[in-house]
């Protein structure tokens, strides 16, 4: 403190002083915003992603509602899918896999940030190193509330061109309490993906490794199928597949609770709710790990 | 008044093993150019990395404004400002926005930082592509807004770490001229890392030589230079192998000893004498040789570069045109084109 009070700056007046900044969580908070809006301003910059998380969600509903409109119907599967259509069962599916494809992201975006010397840039500043997390991490959500919505609202559109037409039990309540679920599970994908970045500094490896692990995860839980159509073997996996609790508590909060094994919203909420706030707990613990080794 | 960079016996070897720094320590006072002049792979970038609180040091101390850098981190980042070997813009940003960006994350007040950054966008010429992605920008560009974004707070201690590697001649000359009258006018103490000898010869008032993570030779440029002893006048013959072999032992013969040869040496294709003052003894020499009727063919008179500084200190040259090793984005290595760093050659 002395030393800066002695000393004449030679090179004009600094522009900054410790003093003068603010601090703790005023200061987190201001820096995550700054980071925040840079990462939405990239978002609103690359068309790509937006025209691509546009056609994906609607070739799955478009492609995958079709191929199994008929399932739903079968004399024995209609209850099991809730009494909707296999198009409005499917929405929240469409949902989940958006972010857990589109989590991937931010790992990548991540060591784009190290391999072009950005994120050093930002180091040398005396920003909050958890701010250059969460502003990562928040602009990610973000960009995958927006896809998500996207999904509900294709799915509606496309519903109105068949019967019965889509609607969602809960309105939307339901709907914002399904994106929540899907979004808390972006979190733990981010959370994962970090990690993953930060670990190997490779886009290509963690894109595969990423990917590697999405579909396997997808086709072993309730996403395709209501559980207790699957093959008896693959319903036990399922069940120890956090993807089928989100699933259930999704397709309950939009589609009533007809559509879940239990048909009670409130018990399959709460079972997603207990095993998705663990595992985001652990993965955002080793991403922030992992986050705080690498600036240190 | 403490130096403004105080290094002692610091030493930083990396987990898998490898000894980037091995012991240095120098000092830079306030208002100094300063540079690290080495090869790819000496230590140069590791050092900055622990001075701007990047990287923690395996051993010793290191000090900017008297204090510990790892010990006041904050404190030590807002007094400096820092420009690295790759090139850290966001290219989906603007200019502006980057420079916008980077000064939020100082707290400068919104004012005060407008301002700024309009006056950074004149003094680097960009303020007419201000509100251009950067991703748009040509190389030049790009490096003057990267310059630009490490002085948004007015830093007190600039570092650079090889800024204008990949910059063609003309960039180049521009960056240097920058950095000059930030030195000269504005009195910024500046830290630069380069492996072109021409840089460090014109920008550094001294220079630390580094190999292989150790000093080996500082000083300014001149006193460097002068240590070598004097000019040299290299003279090659005409002829066969054995015939202008005969020449150059004949030719050594009758050189050496002589009041104004301080040394011959054949080097196996041409004869070179070391002077103290090479245009004096150019004349002595060609009538010392015309007189025995060896007949010099060609003929130069080089003044000693630092590369010669670094032969003497190393046995090696160094190697300017060498790929740059980049720890985080090995592409880089690839596009990065060495750019010319000329001895001085004279011809009577
Ligand atoms: N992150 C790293 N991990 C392991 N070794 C490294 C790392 N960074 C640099 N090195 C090694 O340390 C030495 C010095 O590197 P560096 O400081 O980048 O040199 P310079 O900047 O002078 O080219 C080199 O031998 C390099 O291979
Ligand atoms: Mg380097």
């Amino acid at each position: 403190m002395e030393a800066t009070q002695e000393r004449a700056p030679a090179a004009g007046e600094s522009l900054v002083s410790v003093d003068k900044m603010p601090r703790g969580l005023p200061k987190l908070a201001s820096e995550t915003w700054t980071l925040y809006v840079r990462q939405l301003k990239r978002l609103s910059r690359t068309p790509t992603i937006v025209v691509f998380s546009l056609i994906q969600p609607l070739i799955w509903l478009v492609l995958f509602g079709q191929m199994f409109s008929r399932i739903a119907h079968l004399p024995n599967a209609a209850q099991q899918f809730g009494g909707v259509s296999y198009l409005q069962f499917f929405v929240p599916t469409v949902m989940l896999q958006s972010v857990l494809f589109g989590a991937g992201q931010s790992g990548v975006g991540f060591i784009a940030d190290i391999d072009s010397g950005f994120l050093d840039k930002l180091l040398t500043t005396p920003v909050n190193r958890l701010a250059i997390l969460l502003g990562r991490v928040l602009g990610d959500l973000t960009r995958m509330a927006l896809q998500i919505l996207l999904v509900v609202l294709i799915g509606l559109a496309i519903g109105r061109f068949q019967t019965p037409t889509v609607s969602f039990y809960y309105g939307v309540a339901g709907i914002a309490a399904a994106m929540g679920i899907a979004l808390l599970f972006a979190l733990i994908m981010t959370g994962f993906n970090v990690f993953l970045a930060l670990t190997t500094r490779n886009t290509e490896a963690t894109f595969l490794i990423g990917n590697f692990l999405v579909l396997p995860l997808l086709f072993t839980s309730s996403a395709q199928l209501p559980i207790a159509l699957l093959p008896v073997w693959m319903q036990n996996v399922a069940r120890a597949n956090p993807v089928t609790y989100a699933i259930d508590a999704m397709r309950s909060l939009l589609n009533g609770p007809a559509a879940t094994p239990h048909h009670n919203t409130a018990v399959a909420l709460l079972q997603a709710l207990v095993i998705l706030l663990a595992l985001s707990a652990v993965t955002l613990t080793f991403a922030t790990r992992k986050f705080r080794n690498t600036v240190a | 008044m403490p130096p403004v960079i105080d290094v002692v016996d610091l030493e930083k070897t990396y987990p898998d093993g490898s000894q980037a720094v091995r012991g240095i320590s120098f000092s830079v006072e306030e208002g100094e150019f300063f540079g690290f002049l080495g090869p790819n792979g000496a230590g140069k970038s590791t050092t900055i990395k622990i001075l701007i609180t990047l990287l923690a040091p395996t051993a010793g101390q290191a000090r900017v404004f008297g204090r510990d850098v790892r010990a006041d981190a904050t404190q030590t980042r807002t007094l400096i400002g820092y420009a690295a070997q790759e090139v850290g813009v966001d290219d989906d940003l603007t200019g502006r926005e980057n420079l916008m960006l980077q000064g939020a994350l100082y707290h400068i007040e919104p004012r005060t930082l407008r301002r700024r950054v309009n006056e950074l966008l004149e003094l680097v010429d960009l303020a007419p592509d201000a509100d251009r992605q950067a991703g748009s920008y040509s190389g030049g560009m790009r490096k003057r807004l990267d310059l630009a974004t490490g002085l948004i707070h007015r830093p007190q201690l600039l570092f650079l770490d090889e800024p204008t590697t990949g910059l063609d001649p003309q960039n180049r000359a521009g960056i240097w001229s920058y950095l000059e009258d930030l030195n000269r006018r504005e009195g910024l103490t500046i830290f630069l890392t380069t492996h072109y000898l021409e840089e460090a010869d014109r920008l550094c008032g001294r220079l630390a030589i580094i190999d292989h993570g150790r000093i080996i030779a500082s000083g300014s440029p001149a006193s460097l230079k002068a240590e070598l002893g004097g000019d040299l006048v290299r003279l090659s013959f005409r002829g066969s192998d054995e015939e202008t072999h005969a020449q150059r032992s004949r030719a050594a013969e009758l050189l050496e000893g002589r009041a104004f040869a301080a040394a011959v040496r054949d080097d196996g294709s041409e004869l070179v004498v070391t002077a103290r003052e090479g245009g004096r003894a150019l004349p002595q020499i060609l009538r010392v040789l015309d007189e025995a009727q060896i007949y010099v063919d060609d003929l130069t008179l080089t003044s000693p570069t630092l590369d010669d500084v670094f032969l003497k200190y190393t046995g090696e040259r160094i190697r300017e045109d060498a790929p740059v090793q980049n720890w985080r984005n090995q592409r880089m290595a690839g596009f990065l084109r060495a750019g010319a760093g000329g001895r001085a050659r004279r011809r009577p």
